[in-house]
């Protein structure tokens, strides 16, 4: 089996990601933040070292503002529907995964705001020259993606962030596909909401993601229930992070988010986003050489997706005998119409390989070969 | 020893606290208060009274509110 469908979560994982969980399961996991005996103090204080790892990591001086999720699809609708201001205008990127598509359509079609498209896949300088002219007196939220989640091309998020510190536009940024892979620092891009999975880049568990809020705090909550602070009270008040995370934390998860994101700095972000371009670089280069294939996005890969087409055999005939043949990847649309409809690949979609650091030139030879066979 | 107790917004603020005090030398413990009466489930640091102008000049400067608790 070659795995390379690292974007839908990476495969394997570190060993100490599992070690970690089982220790946390097996030696401290009482619930964060609710009693006072050992088990919970002990789970509470692993939860904010995490956050403190995580604030870190992202350049942010406040673990206060690390509010967990269950994924970064949470994480977005937490950003988005608690810093939106009612009857504003958004501006949201032509290569947006349904994450960030379906609320903010959602929120319009409620009456709440209206929102515009702006053209992402341009060069820096014609980015911003578009936001100044779509940008309204009401326009008071920025959402964009790091990088595409079908082709892997990376956006000037830093650039953007300075637009929007500019005119006091709230900027939200989905970093599904970069956070690992390329250093983002919140308060040096002035990001206002960085929304982040723990299972892709970080080589963490499924089922858990955050948002580290940067320079603007949430005014209303999304969810509300216990968190273990004032219980007295009915209301949930707006105090990060507890405020932001109703009911029992994912603590064994947290943990070993923690493990795997020391283990991702002992191996460095920049050595990571080296190997999977090059390898990335190498497949390209490759399947550009097959009769009818064509690669969507950057003509040089900028991280280690890839979007692929071969015109002699339907997109998802391929797909299919790539999976009997045990090359895991993924075909179709990956939940971003609008960013596939901006890439004009064919009516079914196009099949994506995403690879990780545990990818090897082996796996690339290998794949290679096998399309090779199957569209000859 | 006489130990003073402060109570704390949060599990989360008062792991912050431990952590700022900490890193000036002083050590507290974490607690939860265990008399609910008044405002439910409330976290809290216990310290060497010794210690209280210094950690209240400290966690001012950090921003963390807190409140001296009177058992």
């Amino acid at each position: 089996m070659i795995y390379l469908d690292n974007a839908a979560t990476t495969f394997p994982k570190p060993r100490c990601l599992t070690t970690e969980i089982e220790k946390c399961i097996k030696q401290y996991c009482g619930n964060p933040g609710r009693s006072g005996h050992i088990l919970s103090l002990k789970s509470a204080e692993k939860i904010y070292q995490c956050r403190e790892t995580l604030a870190s990591f992202f350049g942010s001086s406040h673990p206060e503002n690390v509010v967990f999720t269950l994924n970064t699809t949470y994480a977005l609708n937490l950003a988005i529907k608690t810093l939106y201001i009612k009857n504003s205008h958004v501006l949201i990127s032509n290569m947006e995964h349904n994450s960030v598509l379906r609320p903010i359509h959602s929120l319009q079609k409620a009456g709440e705001l209206s929102y515009s498209v702006f053209d992402v896949m341009q060069e820096t300088e014609n980015i911003i020259n578009e936001l100044e002219k779509r940008r309204r007196c009401n326009t008071k939220t920025l959402i964009m993606t790091h990088a595409s989640n079908i082709c892997g091309k990376l956006f000037p998020i830093k650039e953007v962030g300075k637009f929007c510190r500019k005119h006091n536009i709230t900027f939200i940024v989905d970093a599904a596909q970069s956070a690992g892979i390329s250093n983002i620092k919140i308060e040096e891009f002035n990001i206002d909401a960085l929304c982040v999975p723990a299972h892709k880049g970080l080589y963490g568990p499924q089922g858990l993601g955050f948002v580290i809020f940067g320079g603007k705090t949430p005014t209303r909550t999304l969810f509300e229930g216990g968190n273990g602070t004032n219980s007295l009270s009915p209301d949930m008040g707006t105090i990060l992070p507890e405020s932001f995370e109703a009911g029992t934390m994912a603590t064994p998860l947290i943990a070993g988010l923690e493990a795997s994101v020391k283990w991702l700095q002992s191996i460095s972000v920049e050595n990571i986003n080296h190997h999977e371009k090059e390898l990335a670089r190498k497949l390209s280069e490759r399947l550009k050489s097959l009769p009818g294939s064509q690669i969507y996005g950057p003509e040089s890969p900028e991280t280690g997706i890839l979007l692929f087409d071969n015109s002699n055999i339907p997109q998802h005939k391929l797909y299919s005998e790539l999976c009997e043949k045990n090359i895991c990847a993924r075909n179709g649309f990956h939940c971003a119409p609008l960013a596939h409809k901006t890439l004009n690949t064919p009516s079914d979609g196009a099949i994506r390989f995403s690879l990780s650091c545990f990818n090897t030139s082996k796996d690339i030879d290998e794949t290679y070969r096998i399309i090779k066979n199957i569209v000859k | 020893m006489t130990t003073c107790i402060y109570t704390i917004g949060s599990v989360t603020q008062a792991n912050r606290a431990k952590r700022i005090l900490a890193e000036n030398s002083i050590s507290v413990k974490i607690i939860k208060i265990t008399d609910q009466s008044k405002k439910g489930c409330i976290h809290g640091i216990e310290f060497n009274c010794a210690n209280k102008l210094n950690i209240n000049r400290i966690l001012l400067r950090a921003s963390i509110n807190f409140e001296e608790y009177q058992t």
